[in-house]
């Protein structure tokens, strides 16, 4: 096997793992979106626009795989991280709108990436450094709404978060090891699978709705 | 709207009176008057005339709306969020 087609492999499998990742967020955002037709939660409608964003971003990331123009497949890639950051800013929007009147100044957190923008060395790492930044907000706030709730879901979600917060930290610090690739897609696909996990056991039970 | 609608189901047998939801709902007579009309125009709520005023029962719709709202409750919940 030579290293070419050893790589095109590697690359084939990589294509594949980030393409069930967009499908599994994509899945998520459209159950978010059933919800949010049936109960006008702006929380549901916050969730389905965070899926989207991170399912068109990883469409678009897998898609940059694609043998082609370097620069176009460059520009694919930049664009799909950046929506990826996108989706990841509305999910911890989301949070900072659920009131946790105990630790009010967690929320401030958000906005701390603001005062550090001018750190910007590489479009690349910022992008990078932006996904792990909310990922870890996020984490941080539904591990605060687990405490105060001892929901047993939330605890899997999290597992999901830290699993694609590691792989983030993971690319970021090593950009350029192509053998973490797969690594790094099966974190994230990991991730994203259990994320996906509370509308499987939404539909699983299911209710009947009662005549009346 | 949930609360008030969950208030509606725990006596729906019968159909719930004003003094009950007012108790269980826990908001003024005022606003309980509105919000029951316009449960009721949204098709969430069945108002029954009785001798002395009204009782409520869950609609079809709303029994499904509440069924709905509990459910993604649940949903959101697994993401640590409220909706």
């Amino acid at each position: 096997m030579t290293l070419v087609s050893a790589l095109s492999a590697v690359g084939s499998l990589s294509f594949i793992l980030q393409l069930a990742t967009a499908i599994a967020a994509g899945a998520t955002g459209a159950t978010a979106l059933k919800g949010y037709r049936a109960t006008d939660s702006p929380t549901l409608l916050r969730l389905f626009a965070s899926f989207t964003f991170l399912g068109l971003g990883l469409l678009l990331q897998a898609l940059s795989m694609i043998e082609g123009d370097q620069v176009i497949s460059v520009s694919i890639l930049v664009i799909g991280s950046a929506l990826d950051v996108i989706g990841y800013f509305l999910l911890a929007l989301s949070h900072f709108f659920t009131v946790r009147s105990e630790i009010p100044t967690v929320g401030t957190l958000l906005f701390l990436p603001a005062v550090s923008i001018p750190s910007l060395i590489s479009l690349d790492l910022f992008v990078n450094a932006a996904s792990l930044y909310l990922l870890l907000y996020i984490s941080v706030e539904t591990l605060i709404f687990f405490f105060q709730n001892r929901n047993s879901k939330t605890l899997i979600s999290i597992i999901g978060l830290l699993l694609i917060t590691f792989g983030v930290l993971l690319q970021m610090l090593s950009p350029s090891a192509a053998d973490l690739t797969v690594v790094l897609n099966a974190l994230r696909l990991g991730g994203f699978l259990i994320l996906f996990s509370p509308v499987a056991i939404l539909f699983i039970h299911r209710p009947e709705v009662p005549a009346g | 709207m949930e609360d008030l609608l969950r208030a509606v189901r725990d006596d729906d047998e019968e159909g719930a009176k004003v003094t009950v939801l007012l108790r269980k709902a826990n908001m003024s007579y005022s606003r309980l008057v509105d919000l029951t009309e316009e449960l009721v125009e949204k098709g969430l709520l069945v108002k029954i005339p009785v001798e002395r005023g009204s009782l409520y029962k869950l609609s079809g719709k709303g029994r499904e709306f509440l069924q709905s709202m509990e459910r993604f409750e649940e949903y959101a919940k697994a993401f640590g969020l409220s909706i």
